[in-house]
C-alpha cells in the first residue's frame, strides 16, 4: 500500500528542492507545507491530464499530445503557463526534427540511440508528400 | 513286535522335526540377505530421489524468487487499475481525498523511501538523455504512472509528459511565490498551511485545491455557523 501511495505522487524531495530555489534563502518551510505542496502538485496534475483526456475522448482520439497539455491549462486558467509550454514544445520539436535530419544525413546507427516518436515521422513524410506538387497535363495540351 | 514296532515311528518322528528344522533355518537365512538387499535397496532409491528433489528445489525456488517480483507488480498495477475504472471522477477525488489522509498518517516512511527512490530515478534519467535529463525536474516514469492510474485506457505522448512537467514545476514555482508573500505579512520566517491555505482560499485559478487545503476555522465559529444555519433552517 505504501508504495502504490508512493507511486501516485510526486517525489517530495523534488518538490522542497524547487520551492527553495525560487524562495529566497532565509525562508524556511514546515514539513507539514511541504507535504501540503506535495499533495497539490499531485492534484494539478490529475486536474489538466483529467480535462486533457475528456478532449481526446470526445475527438475520438486515444492518445494524448502536448498541444491538448496547453488547452487544456488554458480552459482552466492558466493561460500563462499554456504560452510557455507551447513555445517550450515548439523548440523541442525543431530539436527533434534536427535530430533526424543529422541521422539520416550520416546514417551511422551509433547515432540512432533515441528513435523519434511516430507523430513526427508521420508529419515529416506528410510535408515531403506535400512539397511535390503534381504537374497538370494540361500544360502539354 | 510291538516292541520293534515302536522304535521306528519315533525314529521318523525326530527325523520329520529336524526336516521342518532345517527347512525353517533356510527360510530364515535366506529372507534375511534378501530383507537386507531390500534394506539397502529401499535405502538407496530414496537418497536418490532425495538427491533429486533437492536438485529440483533448487531451480524452483529460485523461480519462485524470480516470479514473485513481476507478481507483486501485477498486483500494484491490478489494485491501482480496479477502483479508478470502476469509479467516476467524483469517486476518484473521494479516494484520492483517502489516499492524501494516509499519506499524513506516515510522513516518515514516505519521506525516506521517495529519497531513495529519487536517487535512482535521476541516475537513470541522467544517463538515458544526459544533459537533456537535467532539464526534467520530476521522474518521467512516475508521472506517466500517476496519469495511467488517471485514465488507464489513455496513452500519453512523451511531448505530453514533457508539457506536463514543465507546467508543474511552474504551478510549483508560482504558488510557492504566492504563499510567501502572505508568510512575510504575517512576518513569520516559516512558510507553513496556512499561507498556502490562505492563497488557495483568495485566488479562483485555485479552486481545485480547495477541497485538499481548506483554511482552519475555529471550532467556535464552526459551532456558530452551524447554530446560525440551523436557525434559518428552522
Amino acid at each position: 500500500m505504501d508504495q502504490d501511495e508512493q507511486d501516485r505522487a510526486l517525489p517530495i524531495a523534488n518538490v522542497s528542492r524547487i520551492m527553495k530555489q525560487i524562495l529566497p534563502p532565509s525562508a524556511k518551510i514546515s514539513k507539514e507545507g511541504k507535504q501540503v505542496m506535495q499533495e497539490c502538485v499531485t492534484e494539478f496534475i490529475s486536474f489538466v491530464t483529467g480535462e486533457a483526456s475528456d478532449k481526446c475522448h470526445k475527438e475520438n482520439r486515444k492518445t494524448v499530445n502536448g498541444d491538448d497539455i496547453c488547452w487544456a491549462l488554458s480552459s482552466l486558467g492558466f493561460d500563462n503557463y499554456a504560452e510557455a509550454i507551447g513555445r517550450y514544445l515548439h523548440k523541442y520539436r525543431q530539436a527533434e526534427r534536427e535530430k533526424i535530419n543529422h541521422d539520416k544525413k550520416y546514417e551511422n546507427p551509433h547515432i540512432n540511440r533515441a528513435p523519434p516518436p511516430p507523430l513526427l515521422l508521420s508529419r515529416v513524410t506528410r510535408d515531403k508528400v506535400e512539397n511535390p506538387p503534381p504537374s497538370p497535363p494540361n500544360q502539354s495540351g | 513286535m510291538t516292541s520293534s514296532n515302536s522304535p521306528k515311528p519315533e525314529k521318523k518322528i525326530t527325523k520329520n522335526t529336524e526336516i521342518s528344522k532345517t527347512q525353517k533355518k533356510k527360510t530364515k537365512n535366506a529372507e534375511t540377505p534378501k530383507t537386507e538387499k531390500k534394506k539397502t535397496k529401499n535405502a538407496e532409491t530414496p537418497k536418490t530421489e532425495k538427491k533429486k528433489t533437492k536438485n529440483a528445489e533448487t531451480p524452483k525456488t529460485e523461480k519462485k524468487k524470480n516470479a514473485e517480483i513481476p507478481k507483486i507488480e501485477k498486483k500494484k498495477t491490478k489494485s491501482a487499475e480496479i477502483p479508478l475504472t470502476d469509479g467516476k471522477t467524483k469517486r476518484d477525488r473521494e479516494i484520492a481525498k483517502e489516499e492524501n489522509k494516509k499519506k499524513t498518517k506516515k510522513p516518515k516512511l514516505s519521506n525516506g523511501t521517495s529519497k531513495q527512490r529519487d536517487e535512482g530515478s535521476k541516475k537513470g534519467v541522467a544517463e538515458g538523455k544526459g544533459e537533456e535529463g537535467k532539464m526534467n525536474v520530476f521522474p518521467m516514469n512516475r508521472i506517466r504512472t500517476m496519469i495511467k492510474g488517471e485514465d488507464p485506457d489513455m496513452r500519453v505522448s512523451q511531448e505530453a509528459l514533457l508539457a506536463i512537467n514543465n507546467a508543474v514545476e511552474k504551478f510549483l514555482e508560482q504558488f510557492s511565490q504566492e504563499a510567501y508573500a502572505f508568510c512575510v505579512r504575517d512576518r513569520k520566517k516559516c512558510l507553513s498551511y496556512d499561507h498556502l491555505a490562505h492563497v488557495v482560499s483568495k485566488q479562483r485559478r485555485y479552486d481545485f485545491l480547495s477541497d485538499f487545503v481548506p483554511e482552519r476555522v475555529k471550532a467556535e465559529d464552526a459551532l456558530r455557523e452551524r447554530s446560525a444555519a440551523g436557525t434559518g433552517g428552522h
